[in-house]
């Protein structure tokens, strides 16, 4: 049995793991231009510049770059239910 | 360009619908004007693109083997919202084609996917049996596989269309009534009322504050120069002309989509007609 707290805990693991194909609010497919803001911004570049240069316009796409962390690799180390 | 307002009016009276195509960003984007129309012309066109345009996307995945750290539902739902590139004319709505629903090369079609860890599996790692039909950004991760994982997965891609599901939607369709912008009062405009535009829509020519003609189009009607300068300046919005914009998702170009929405159109108001008779 999955208690609630715990339900909640594995819905947001899911979408933080990796980065999304869609963005959630408009459906633009978002996910092929991750690797290269990730690789931009791990460089020191300003996240602004890249967003606008990868041509994320709208903030709903620009929040799931934002907000977004890759949390696949810890989650690969436990079982999986 | 025409002034605001006024309509062009036809032999038979009516008022004629006109179309201008503002720009064009690749294959991605379209904007254009349309003209002499109404908000229900307007939004009847918005629903059929976004309803009735089919595109194709994966729609059924036979998951053989999958050790990877996502679970199957999540690795599926994934499958799904990738856009493949569609190819209308060699494909059926599994609905009309002559299988009857069985399934056939003429309205499915079948993709593999199969990759060992370490690694990160792309979209790219697609194997389609139709070279034509395949993931549009191949660089699109889909998981990422640590030592001794697997994935092995088959998936059927069909048409469909926006209303079932959003995978099918082919793109972004959105429009706002065209602003009609006026200085009423010259002398009154300081250098504060043209600042106060964020499109600088207003630029001063000869001393004289003007509007410039092509940057009157990005004015969002936002209300912020009718504030500064009280009065001197009347703000409008037209209830005929709309600034449309069309962002393809990459399916179908923006133009197919516009042209498939109005064959929909077509099509059932043809059934309309056959059903009245
Ligand atoms: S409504 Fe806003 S965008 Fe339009 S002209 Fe005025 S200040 Fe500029
Ligand atoms: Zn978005
Ligand atoms: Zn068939």
């Amino acid at each position: 049995m999955v208690r609630q707290g715990q339900k909640f805990r594995r819905v947001i693991g899911d979408y933080k793991m990796i980065i999304p194909i869609r963005c959630f609010s408009c459906g633009k497919p978002i996910a092929h231009l991750w690797e290269d803001y990730e690789k931009r911004v791990g460089k020191g570049e300003d996240r602004k510049k890249v967003l606008d240069d990868i041509g994320l316009e709208r903030y709903c796409c620009r929040a799931v770059f934002l907000g977004h962390v890759d949390l696949l690799k810890d989650a690969a180390k436990f079982k999986k239910f | 360009m025409m002034d605001a307002g006024k309509k062009v009016v036809n032999v038979a009276g009516e008022s004629k619908m006109e179309v201008r195509l503002l720009d064009k960003i690749k294959d991605e984007k379209m904007y254009f004007l349309l003209k002499n129309s109404d908000v229900f012309f307007a939004n009847t066109l918005r629903r059929l693109m976004i309803e009735e345009v089919p595109v194709m996307a994966i729609e059924t995945v036979e998951i053989r083997e999958n050790s990877s750290a996502l679970y199957d539902e999540i690795l599926a739902h994934r499958f799904g919202l990738l856009p493949l590139k569609t190819d209308l004319k060699s494909y059926n709505m599994p609905q009309e084609c002559t299988c009857k629903q069985e399934g056939c090369a003429k309205c499915t079609l079948k993709l593999t996917l199969s990759a060992k860890g370490p690694g990160m599996v792309y979209a790219s790692g697609f194997k389609s049996k139709d070279p034509k039909v395949k993931p549009i950004f191949p660089k699109t991760p889909i998981v990422e596989l640590f030592k001794d994982q697997e994935i092995k997965i088959e998936a059927t891609a069909v048409l469909g269309k926006g209303k079932d599901h959003a995978k099918f939607c082919p793109g972004l369709f959105f429009y706002k009534n065209r602003p009609i912008i006026e200085i009423v009062k010259k002398d009154q405009i300081t250098q504060q009322c043209i600042d106060s535009c964020p499109k600088k829509v207003f630029v001063l020519k000869n001393k004289k504050p003007e509007i410039d003609k092509d940057k009157v189009l990005k004015c969002d009607l936002c209300n912020a120069c009718v504030e500064a300068c009280k009065g001197a300046i009347k703000l409008e919005s037209s209830n005929s002309d709309f600034i449309i914009t069309i962002e393809s998702f990459g399916q179908l170009s923006p133009k197919d989509i516009v042209i498939k929405a109005a064959e929909a159109l077509d099509n059932k108001l043809k059934e309309f007609g056959n059903l009245l008779k």
